[in-house]
C-alpha cells in the first residue's frame, strides 16, 4: 500500500516537473516570438524613417535646383541643373512609394515629381538640339518652383512629425503622407513633348464616326463577328472611358468570350477571351496563324493592314497588323489578332489603336528624297529594304519617317530617320526566333 | 523616370506590340534573360563548372546568368548577346532540346515581371471574370505610365497601401494559368478597363474619396475608374 503511494508521488512529481518544464518551454519560445516580432517592427519603423529622411532630402535638392536655375542664362549650367533636379526627382519618387499611398495624397506628390523629372528631360532634350528655354517655359518652371517649395514645406513638418511619433515611442506603421492640397492648388497643366504631358496620359475620350447603335443592333454585329447564333449572346460589360461601347458575353464550348463595341459606328472594337491551355498541334505552325489571322481581318473588312510583328505565348500566336496607305505604313493605327495554336480559332482581337487614330492617315510629302535619308544611316549598317513609315512620337503625335531595315554582324535593326528633319529619331534591334519578331 | 519614358515609348510607341517587356521571354530553345526551368539550371551548371558563375543554381535567368553567358560567349568567339542559342548551347556541351515546352503549363518560361503582374491579378482578383482579371494586369500598367504613380510594375504593385492582397500576403500565392494568361494578355496591350487607373469593390471601399473618381465600367465585384 505504502509503495504504492510512493509511486504515486514519484509520479505527480514527474508530472509537475514535466509541466513546469512545458511551461517554461512555452515562456522562452514566445519571448523569442516577442522578441522576432519586436526586431521585425523596428525594421519596418527603420525603413520609413529612412525612405522620409530621403525623401525629404531629396525634395529639397530639387528646390535648390530650381533656386539656381532661376539665376541661370549659362546653357551648360542650366543643363547641370536640369540633370540634377531629374535625379533627385527620380529618388524622391522611389522614396515616397514606400511611404502610404493614402489616394490623393502621395499621388499629387508623385505626380509632380514625376512631371519635374520628365519635364526636365523634355528641356534638356530641347537644349541638346539647340534651343533654349523659352519665356513661357520659364515661367512653367517658376510655377513648378513655387510648387516644390510648398510641398517642401509640408514635407518637412512631415519629418517633425514623424520625429514626434518616434519619441513618443509609438509605431510609423500609419504613418501617413503629408495632405499636399495647399501646395498643388496652383499647379500648372503641363503641356509638352513628353509622355506626361497632360493631354497624352490625360486623354480625351475617342470621337467615332457614325451612327449610335442600340444594344440589340452591336448584337448582331457580334454574332456576324463571331460567326455565332444571336441566341447564345448575353449582356456583357458595357464600358466607358477611351471609348463609349456596349459589351457582350457569348459562352462557347465551356468558355466566356467578351466583345465590346463602340457606340458610335457599331464597330467591334475587342475579344477577349480565356480558354485553357491546350497542346499545339504540328498541323497548326505560327505561319498558319498569322494566315488565319491576316484572312480573318480581311473578312471583317479591314482591306489595309499589313502584317508586322508576332509573338508566340503559351498555346496563342499574337499577330500585329499595322495600317497602310499610299505604301506608307502607319504604325500607330494598329490591330491585334490572337489565333491558338492549338485549334487554329480567333481567341483575341484588340482594335483600340485602331480607332483611336484618324481614319485616313494624313500623309505629308517628305522634304527629303530616299537617297537623302540612305546618307544619313550610318554605312555600317548593311541596308536590306526601305521603306516610308509613320510612327508614334512622344504626345501621340506621328511623325513620317523613312524606315531601313539593315544588319551589322549577325544583328538585324531598324533605324528611323524624319523625313522633315533628317535626324535619325529611332533605333530598334529585331530579336528573331520560333517564339516571334521582337524589336528591343 | 528614363526607365519610364523608355517604356512608354516602347509600349506606346510602337506597336502596343510586345515588344521589350516581353522580349524577356523565351520558350522552346532558346534560353534569355528571364527564362527558368531546368534548362537554365543545366546552363547555370556549366557556367559554374568553368567559373563563369558564381550565383545559385536556381533555374533562374537573372543577371548574373546573363552576365555569365555573355562572358562565356565572349571567351569562346560567339557574339556576347547573353542569349542561349544552338550555337552557345553546343559550345557549353548541352543541348537545349525539350527543354521547355510552347504547351503551357507550370514549366512555362516567363518574365519576372509578369510574373509578379499575375500574382497580383491572382491575388487581387482571382475568381472574377476573366475580363476582369486582364482590367485589373491592366490598371497596374496605366499607373506606371502616369505620373501620379511609380514608373515599374514592381513599384506601382509594393506602394506602400496600394493594394490590398500585398498587404495581408495574398500576393505571395502561386498564381494560376487564368491569371497567367491575362497578365501577359494585359502586357500584350490588352486592356478592357479603357485606361483606367483605379479599382474597388464598391461593398467594401471605405474611402468615399474613390467614390468621386469618373466610373469606366464594373466587371464582376470592382469598379473600374479614372
Amino acid at each position: 500500500m505504502k509503495q504504492k503511494i510512493e509511486n504515486r508521488e514519484k509520479i505527480a512529481w514527474m508530472i509537475a516537473g514535466g509541466l513546469f518544464a512545458a511551461v517554461i518551454g512555452i515562456l522562452i519560445w514566445s519571448s523569442g516570438g516577442t522578441q522576432t516580432s519586436e526586431v521585425q517592427k523596428t525594421e519596418l519603423d527603420n525603413m520609413y524613417e529612412k525612405s522620409y529622411y530621403q525623401l525629404v532630402n531629396h525634395t529639397q535638392n530639387i528646390r535648390n535646383g530650381f533656386d539656381k536655375l532661376r539665376v541661370s542664362d549659362d546653357k551648360q549650367q542650366i543643363m547641370l541643373q536640369l540633370v540634377n533636379i531629374k535625379t533627385e526627382a527620380d529618388m524622391a519618387e522611389e522614396n515616397a512609394g514606400m511611404i502610404s499611398a493614402d489616394e490623393g495624397m502621395s499621388t499629387d506628390f508623385i505626380k509632380v515629381i514625376n512631371q519635374i523629372s520628365d519635364y526636365s528631360a523634355y528641356l534638356m532634350h530641347d537644349i541638346q538640339m539647340g534651343g533654349t528655354i523659352a519665356n513661357e517655359e520659364r515661367e512653367i518652371l517658376e510655377e513648378l518652383y513655387q510648387c516644390v517649395n510648398s510641398m517642401n514645406t509640408l514635407m518637412v513638418q512631415g519629418q517633425m512629425d514623424m520625429i514626434s511619433t518616434i519619441d513618443s515611442g509609438a509605431s510609423l506603421e500609419d504613418m501617413r503622407f503629408p495632405e499636399m492640397e495647399t501646395a498643388v492648388q496652383n499647379y500648372p497643366v503641363l503641356i509638352y513633348d513628353g509622355p506626361f504631358s497632360e493631354t497624352v496620359y490625360n486623354r480625351d475620350p475617342v470621337e467615332l464616326s457614325g451612327d449610335e447603335i442600340s444594344w440589340e443592333d452591336g448584337k448582331r454585329f457580334v454574332a456576324e463577328f463571331l460567326n455565332c447564333d444571336q441566341a447564345s449572346i448575353e449582356q456583357g460589360i458595357d464600358c466607358t472611358g477611351l471609348f463609349d461601347t456596349w459589351g457582350y458575353k457569348v459562352v462557347k464550348d465551356g468558355a466566356e468570350e467578351y466583345v465590346s463595341v463602340t457606340k458610335s459606328g457599331g464597330n467591334v472594337l475587342t475579344l477577349t477571351g480565356f480558354k485553357p491551355n491546350a497542346e499545339p498541334t504540328e498541323a497548326i505552325t505560327p505561319e498558319t496563324c498569322k494566315e488565319r489571322a491576316a484572312a480573318f481581318l480581311k473578312e471583317c473588312g479591314f482591306e489595309s493592314m499589313k502584317p508586322t510583328y508576332y509573338q508566340v505565348k503559351d498555346d496563342e500566336v499574337t499577330c500585329n497588323f499595322a495600317y497602310s496607305q499610299d505604301d506608307v505604313i502607319c504604325y500607330p493605327k494598329l490591330i491585334k489578332v490572337k489565333v491558338s495554336l492549338a485549334g487554329g480559332e480567333v481567341t483575341g482581337f484588340d482594335a483600340q489603336n485602331y480607332y483611336a487614330e484618324p481614319a485616313d492617315v494624313e500623309t505629308t510629302e517628305p522634304e527629303l528624297s530616299m537617297e537623302e535619308a540612305r546618307e544619313r544611316v550610318t554605312s555600317r549598317l548593311d541596308i536590306t529594304g526601305e521603306r516610308l513609315a509613320i510612327i508614334p512620337g512622344n504626345t501621340n503625335n506621328q511623325i513620317l519617317c523613312y524606315e531601313f531595315h539593315g544588319k551589322l554582324n549577325d544583328l538585324t535593326y531598324i533605324v528611323y530617320i524624319d523625313a522633315k528633319t533628317g535626324k535619325e529619331v529611332k533605333i530598334f534591334k529585331l530579336v528573331e526566333d520560333e517564339t516571334g519578331i521582337m524589336v528591343i | 523616370m528614363i526607365k519610364k519614358i523608355e517604356k512608354l515609348t516602347i509600349v506606346v510607341l510602337f506597336l502596343g506590340l510586345t515588344l521589350a517587356i516581353s522580349a524577356n521571354e523565351a520558350f522552346g530553345e532558346v534560353l534569355y534573360w528571364g527564362s527558368r526551368g531546368e534548362s537554365v539550371k543545366e546552363v547555370q551548371r556549366k557556367l559554374k563548372q568553368w567559373d563563369y558563375y558564381d550565383g545559385s543554381i536556381d533555374g533562374i535567368y537573372g543577371t548574373g546568368t546573363q552576365k555569365a553567358v555573355k562572358w562565356f560567349q565572349r571567351n569562346n568567339g560567339l557574339t556576347p548577346d547573353g542569349v542561349v542559342g544552338d550555337s552557345t548551347a553546343a559550345k557549353l556541351g548541352i543541348t537545349l532540346s525539350g527543354s521547355s515546352s510552347t504547351g503551357g503549363g507550370s514549366n512555362q518560361a516567363t518574365s519576372d515581371e509578369t510574373y509578379l503582374l499575375a500574382r497580383t491579378v491572382y491575388a487581387e482578383s482571382r475568381g472574377e471574370p476573366y475580363v476582369g482579371q486582364v482590367a485589373v494586369a491592366a490598371v497596374v500598367l496605366n499607373r506606371t505610365r502616369n505620373p501620379s504613380f511609380p514608373d515599374t510594375i514592381a513599384g506601382v504593385v509594393y506602394q506602400k497601401d496600394a493594394f490590398t492582397a500585398v498587404n495581408d500576403g495574398q500576393i505571395n500565392l502561386t498564381p494560376n494559368d487564368v491569371a497567367m494568361k491575362a497578365a501577359k494578355d494585359a502586357m500584350n496591350g490588352w486592356d478592357p478597363s479603357y485606361g483606367a487607373i483605379y479599382y474597388y469593390n464598391p461593398v467594401t471601399a471605405k474611402d468615399p474619396w474613390i467614390f468621386s473618381r469618373p466610373v469606366h465600367c464594373q466587371i464582376g465585384k470592382h469598379v473600374f475608374a479614372k
